[in-house]
């Protein structure tokens, strides 16, 4: 079974996060901000990570390298409101493998997530 | 606009979280906000200001994202408006003034409103629209001004050689078109590039990542990537096309001429090699774009000059009864011209609409690829007939039912490589998507070798649905029990996850059909596979029909939809109970009235002289209807039929007549499918 | 009782169905328009009596619920209102069957009362929000958004 680790600090994007992707078999663990994501996802060492990037504490930019640092072959998803373009640019060339934008559809985010587990 | 609590599907549990959150949100946001108005001189300089800042910039954020993920408007779009406030005061764009907090702490109050509407289930106050704009303004004054200060000199990319740079031995010249339709598009566009540079040795592109940082591909375009080798097409094609908003992938070798120059985007691509896997029909004839509202505007306006045609036309016919032939005749052959016309103006037009199943056929590949992956069943997908053209508003129509019906078979029609094996077939099945037009309709099957469908647990589920008893089953044939699957409530949500994983059941696949006169049905080949059929219509907003009068009314019947017409003398019927059955084309078919498929109307189309049969036919059979007058053939403009009437079975729409009078048009299939629901009402009382 | 020290001012158009007489404000109204020949819709709901061509756009001809005449009855000409409908997704408009217009007035809408009288009324028709008690017997408002119910399932 695939582990993902979602990263918000709204509890209810979490909430319809776990819903979606427990639904479909996965397992989820969560982060508020992007230094529980890092140390997250020292201990449990996801699959895949889906990480905010407005975040308090530590903003998802910031977890992303440090992920990134941690283990070179982190698969991190950014989710983005639109309109951070610049942040998302950022983001992947920083090694960051998709992003999806808010609102989500949830078949967008299956796909998403579906295509990078694979 | 109204908007009612309602129309958000929350369960409770989400619900009571959503609305915790934006109090809490709030109460937050409120308690930074009264410090900016109290310290309006000095706030933001002050220690832990910058903490304030982004704590009441990150509540509008979550505020918005919470919101928008729901649906919720009215609130996603006062949290934007502050979001974008905030950034500029983080920023030090705008300054944190009293007017600025008192703007805020009214949104705050607004948002407080809407909150605790939603939590009642009460009707949404209507926001604010003076609020909304006032922040708007603010933002955009400050943007204003600020721009052109924003340019980032980040350098990742240049040392990759610069544009117009020649690449030693041999290139490959990849042009990929990023769709405007995407999220973010600049992104795509980079992670495209990205791409690129991970299969090739070297790079460049146009435009350059560093272009796409100064702000190139922000409404996406296309993008001229030059690589040297070690490439491989089939694998850059796969990978790119695995990139959501990439719509187009084309190859072409390089002299390294092309990339040169900001004309880059209009240069030639080697048509001769372009023949790899994923790529798409060029789009290099001579075209502009057109608003598709224009179109609209277009096709409207031709419609309406159709009805005014054929209106002029029923009036020469009236000019002639009055014994001015001559007049009448030559003005007759000036209205034959200008039908000619119009005709061809009307399918010109027509044809600015339709557009190749293509656009839709190919996001089907990387979901198929994806499904058998996740599912563990082995198969092969293949499409057929994507070159077949369809009116673009029905493309949009049916882009859920197939997803659906695709993932319906991945899910149901394939079995698990070792029960085909076991049943003597490959071990990897085939899902086949294909589409052709059939005379007036546009046809599209999605099918599979499966085991088919098992009508017993299909009946067996629909008794434990309450939605047949045993004395209907009885009576039922094979096809009716098929049928029994799109009915509402078949799929429940117990079965949601059990069948594909989606909220949608094969009755809102039939609804969005149906939606668009189109009809849905399935085939079943027991242990062989089964296959759905959706039959479209070719155009949205005319119908080539035989208008037919019943009870002294005029009805318009779909020529499409017509077997024959059968004068009633000629005949001699049969009676099978208190059906009388036709003999036609060696078997007998049901022969009815109108008001048999309106039972509670029927005192009001009853009373007719009947003369005709008209020979309808059904998706698999053919039945009789009962007309007094044949009244000819003309093209009925389609108009919908509102509420409060609106979706009548078997009538779909009506038409105006030339002389100013409403026909409404009979759908023959909903009619026959009205007939049989009635019939299964009527048996289970 | 307070209620009559607020005035609330507005155009309004009266009307007669069955004796009955009705008022509905003024804005909602596009034209009033006499209805001759129209198309029965078969399967339609009872207060549908038929549809007419306005210009181009079909229009429901409905009647007032809870005064729809005989089913056998002949359609007569006819004067009816040709009411917009509030609707997010659509331009929605019905025309309104009336036996006769009697005057376009102010009416002060703040002196509308919620009594008994409109319990009575509101079991004739759903579109009732009101009742103007006046000299001459009671005035039933309507609300346009009445006349067209939400989508109901049709043959559910």
């Amino acid at each position: 079974m695939n582990k993902i680790l979602v990263v918000d600090d709204a509890e209810f994007m979490r909430l319809r996060y776990r819903k979606l992707l427990s639904a479909e078999g996965f397992e989820i663990v969560e982060a508020g901000n992007g230094q529980e994501a890092v140390h997250a996802y020292e201990k449990e060492r996801p699959d895949l990570v889906l990480m905010d990037i407005t975040m308090p504490v530590m903003d998802g930019l910031e977890a992303l390298k440090q992920i990134r640092a941690l283990d070179g072959g982190a698969r991190v998803v950014m989710s983005s409101a639109l309109g951070q373009q610049r942040v998302v640019l950022s983001a992947i060339k920083e090694g960051a493998k998709d992003f999806l934008v808010k609102p989500f559809k949830p078949e967008n985010v299956l796909d998403t997530v579906r295509k990078h587990l694979a | 606009m109204d908007w009612d609590s309602e129309d958000i599907e929350l369960s409770e549990e989400e619900l009571i979280t959503l609305v915790a959150e934006a109090e809490e949100e709030l109460d937050g946001a409120e308690g930074v906000l009264l410090q900016m108005e109290a310290a309006s001189d000095s706030f933001g300089r002050r220690a832990g200001d910058e903490e304030r800042l982004d704590t009441l910039f990150r509540a509008m954020h979550t505020l918005k994202g919470n919101a928008s993920s729901v649906g919720w408007e009215a609130m996603a779009s006062l949290a934007h408006a502050a979001e974008d406030l905030m950034q500029g005061v983080r920023d030090g764009t705008i300054a944190p003034s009293g007017d600025v907090a008192d703007l805020l702490l009214r949104t705050v109050d607004e948002m407080r409103s809407l909150t605790s509407a939603l939590a009642e289930g009460g009707e949404m106050p209507a926001v604010s629209a003076s609020l909304i704009r006032d922040m708007q303004s603010i933002s955009d004054r400050a943007s204003e001004e600020y721009a052109g200060d924003s340019r980032s000199d980040s350098d990742l990319f240049r040392g990759g050689g610069a544009p117009g740079t020649a690449v030693e031995g041999s290139a490959l010249v990849v042009e990929i078109e990023v769709s405007e339709e995407t999220d973010i598009p600049a992104v795509r566009a980079l992670q495209a590039i990205m791409a690129c540079e991970e299969m090739g040795s070297e790079l460049v592109s146009d435009p350059s990542k560093d272009d796409i940082d100064a702000g190139a591909m922000e409404d996406g375009g296309r993008i001229l990537c030059r690589i040297s080798e070690p490439w491989e097409r089939g694998e850059i094609a796969e990978a790119l096309h695995e990139i959501e908003g990439v719509i187009h992938v084309r190859f072409g070798t390089s002299t390294g001429e092309d990339l040169a120059g900001e004309s880059g985007a209009e240069s030639e691509v080697d048509e001769g090699k372009s023949a790899d896997a994923g790529i798409a029909r060029s789009a290099d004839t001579r075209q502009i774009r057109v608003d598709v509202s224009l179109m609209d505007r277009l096709m409207n306006q031709v419609v309406e000059m159709v009805i005014t045609r054929n209106r002029l036309s029923s009036l020469i016919e009236t000019l002639s009864d009055h014994g001015m032939r001559d007049l009448s005749e030559e003005m007759q052959a000036t209205v034959e011209q200008m039908a000619g016309i119009t005709t061809t103006l009307q399918e010109d037009i027509m044809q600015t609409r339709l557009v190749p199943l293509d656009s839709l056929f190919r996001r089907f590949p990387r979901m198929m690829r994806n499904l058998k992956k996740s599912s563990g069943k082995e198969f092969h997908f293949q499409t057929d007939g994507g070159d077949t053209e369809i009116d673009r508003s029905l493309l949009d129509a049916i882009g859920d039912p197939m997803i659906h019906l695709l993932r319906n078979a991945v899910d149901h029609g394939i079995e698990d490589p070792e029960v085909r094996r076991g049943a003597g077939k490959d071990p990897a099945g085939t899902i086949r998507l294909s589409a052709f037009r059939q005379e007036n309709f546009i046809v599209v099957e999605v099918s599979d070798d499966g085991g088919g469908l098992d009508v017993e647990a299909i009946a067996a589920r629909a008794r434990a649905r309450g939605l047949l008893d045993s004395d209907a089953e009885r009576r039922m044939s094979e096809e009716d029990l098929l049928d029994l699957l799109f009915s509402p409530g078949f799929s429940t949500s117990e079965s949601v996850t059990e069948i594909s994983g989606r909220g949608v059941g094969l009755d809102v696949v039939r609804r969005e059909v149906e939606d668009v006169n189109g009809t849905v049905i399935v085939e079943n080949r027991p242990g062989r596979g089964s296959t759905f059929r959706l039959s479209l219509p070719l155009t949205v907003t005319t119908v080539r029909s035989l208008l037919v009068e019943i009870a002294r009314q005029v009805y318009v019947i779909p020529l499409g939809s017509i077997r024959e017409t059968i004068r009633l003398e000629a005949v001699d019927l049969h009676r099978t109970g208190d059906t009388p059955m036709l003999p036609f084309r060696g078997d007998f078919i049901p022969l009815f009235r109108l008001r048999d498929f309106f039972p509670d109307s029927s005192g009001a189309i009853a009373g007719g002289d009947e003369k005709y049969i008209v020979v309808l036919s059904m998706d698999r059979r053919d039945y009789g209807l009962l007309v007094d007058d044949l009244l000819g053939e003309e093209e009925s403009v389609i108009k919908p039929l509102r509420r409060p009437i609106g979706n009548i079975p078997g009538l779909s729409s009506a038409t105006i007549r030339p002389d100013g009078s409403v026909a409404l048009i009979l759908d023959a299939n909903g009619l026959f499918k009205e007939m049989r629901r009635t019939a299964r009402r009527a048996i289970n009382e | 009782m307070s209620s009559k020290e607020k005035s609330e001012s507005r155009s309004m158009v009266t009307f007669l169905i069955h004796g009955q007489e009705y008022g509905m404000k003024t804005e909602a109204i596009r034209s009033i328009i006499p209805v001759g020949d129209m198309t029965f819709v078969p399967g339609a709901p009872p207060s549908v009596a038929g549809v007419i061509n306005l210009r181009g756009d079909i229009i429901p001809v409905v009647e007032l619920e809870g005064t729809t005449r005989d089913d056998d009855a002949p359609w007569e000409e006819g004067l009816a209102l040709v009411v917009e409908i509030p609707d997010d997704a659509e331009d929605l408009a019905v025309a309104l069957m009336v036996d006769e217009v009697t005057q376009v007035d102010r009416a002060d809408f703040a002196r509308i009362e919620d009594t008994d009288e409109l319990m009575v009324a509101r079991d004739r028709a759903d579109a009732v929000i009101g009742v103007l008690s006046r000299a001459d017997g009671p005035l039933l408002i309507l609300d346009p958004a009445g006349l067209v119910p939400e989508e109901k399932e049709v043959g559910a």
